[in-house]
């Protein structure tokens, strides 16, 4: 769940290894990649407890997408709201065929607010960002691998995993300097 | 109630854009609709009647035409309700834009889709190539309009353009329906605000884009809708959302 105590320490830790580490992969626990924030937390918020929080999540995802690592979201199960938002921040995204996808948040009275209406339409079809922002249905891996949203998909979560070992060789050697520039240069 | 407004576009001569363009601003005030459909239905046989009705516009007309098509565009485009665009047949230049604008798109599988307009010396011009450039390749978007090839449906579906393919007519009222049932348990105004923020965020940096979003989202914070919405999620019954747009525009 993205709590700002998550949030926290995730950033944190990730400024940490930056410089030092080359790939890194994110995954869920739970049957989940992630579920987005903590409703009983959104209720209290005001609009200015708003602006906090996704000033935060929007901190943590720029920092991803603009690291000197490679970043790999592994999806296996949920992956709702901010998650969706999350993996969008990643380089690539990985997801299990049974990963079901939706941004509900037309059914709650809100809009995301960690940057998906703005990144999703610039790495995926925009007729389908639309459909899953407007209906906030559930929406499977397939669909989300035919919107270009998600790189690879697979059977199961070992054969997500063995290909991920295969998948990362490639970035081993690559200089920290090096990923920062490309990515750079395809901003 | 029935929630859904249907409309149908024709012609392109300058009366029944602007009858559109009324119609479309009406159901922007009514709160009792929540979903609009334009409907156009064309063979390839319409286009000579619409080359001659362009070959009639003198100058005047013309900046008309092209200001009343790109209001009507815009109006679709920026409006805070859905509005699903329903194409059967041959779909070409002017009425290819309008449907452009609309934010999803149904098509019967048969048709096909372009801008014959560049053989008879004009270009497309209601406002849609800059958003057709966003959504798909822009080599592709200068490939139709450069050549003025048409484009089947499926081609169309496959690079994002079009949500959903049909045998017919008949059988996507279903799907009209549906839409139209699901939009109706949501927050009008979450949907207007996701609306605002994925159209404006296309144009945008990612810096801006982001910010436009983070000002929108905390604009949810501040109204009823997503405290009802919340509580009935953790009540587990379906909210009565009550927040409107119209309340704001009807009043401008």
């Amino acid at each position: 769940m993205l709590t700002e105590e998550f949030i926290d320490e995730l950033y944190q830790l990730l400024t940490s290894i930056n410089d030092t580490i080359n790939v890194v992969c994110f995954y869920g626990t739970k049957g989940s990649f992630a579920v987005g924030a903590d409703l009983k937390t959104l209720q209290e918020f005001t609009a200015t407890d708003a602006k906090y929080f996704s000033i935060k999540g929007n901190n943590l995802f720029k920092y991803i997408e603009k690291a000197d690592f490679i970043s790999i979201a592994e999806i296996d199960g949920y992956c709702m709201g901010g998650g969706i938002d999350f993996a969008a921040s990643c380089d690539f995204r990985f997801a299990t065929a049974d990963s079901y996808f939706s941004h509900p948040g037309s059914n709650l009275g809100f809009i995301t607010g960690f940057g998906g209406t703005a990144r999703l339409p610039r790495i995926s079809n925009l007729s389908f960002i639309r459909e899953l922002f407007y209906t906030g249905n559930i929406f499977t891996s397939s669909d989300l691998k035919k919107s270009n949203f998600l790189y690879e998909i697979f059977d199961n979560y070992d054969l997500m995993n063995e290909r991920m070992r295969d998948f990362t060789k490639y970035f081993i050697n690559l200089n920290n300097n090096t990923i920062r520039e490309i990515k750079l240069q395809l901003a | 109630m029935e929630t859904i407004s249907y409309f149908e576009l024709n012609s392109l001569d300058i009366a029944n854009l602007e009858k559109l363009y009324n119609e479309i601003k009406i159901f922007l005030k009514d709160k009792a609709k929540d979903l609009a459909v334009i409907k156009v239905c064309k063979v390839e046989n319409h286009i000579s009647e619409h080359i001659k009705l362009m070959n009639e516009l003198n100058e005047k007309e013309a900046k008309k035409y092209i200001l009343i098509g790109q209001s009507l565009f815009l109006t679709i485009y920026n409006a805070k309700k859905i509005v699903l665009g329903v194409a059967d047949g041959y779909i070409f230049d002017g009425f290819f834009e309008i449907l452009l604008a609309c934010d999803l798109f149904f098509s019967t599988k048969k048709s096909e889709f372009g801008f014959p307009c560049i053989n008879y010396g004009l270009i497309p011009a209601f406002g849609s190539l800059k958003l057709l450039c966003r959504g798909i390749f822009e080599q592709f978007v200068k490939y139709i309009v450069l050549t003025g090839a048409m484009i089947n449906a499926e081609d169309l579906y496959n690079k994002g353009i079009i949500n959903k393919l049909f045998e017919n007519m008949r059988s996507c009222q279903k799907d009209i329906d549906a839409l139209a049932k699901n939009f109706s348990n949501k927050s009008k105004f979450a949907l207007g605000l996701a609306k605002e923020s994925i159209n404006h965020t296309l144009f945008a940096s990612l810096e801006d884009a982001l910010l436009i979003e983070q000002n929108a989202f905390c604009l949810s914070f501040s109204n009823d809708d997503r405290i009802e919405g919340i509580r009935a999620f953790l009540e587990k019954r379906r909210p009565n959302f009550k927040n409107r747009w119209e309340d704001i525009y009807n009043t401008l």
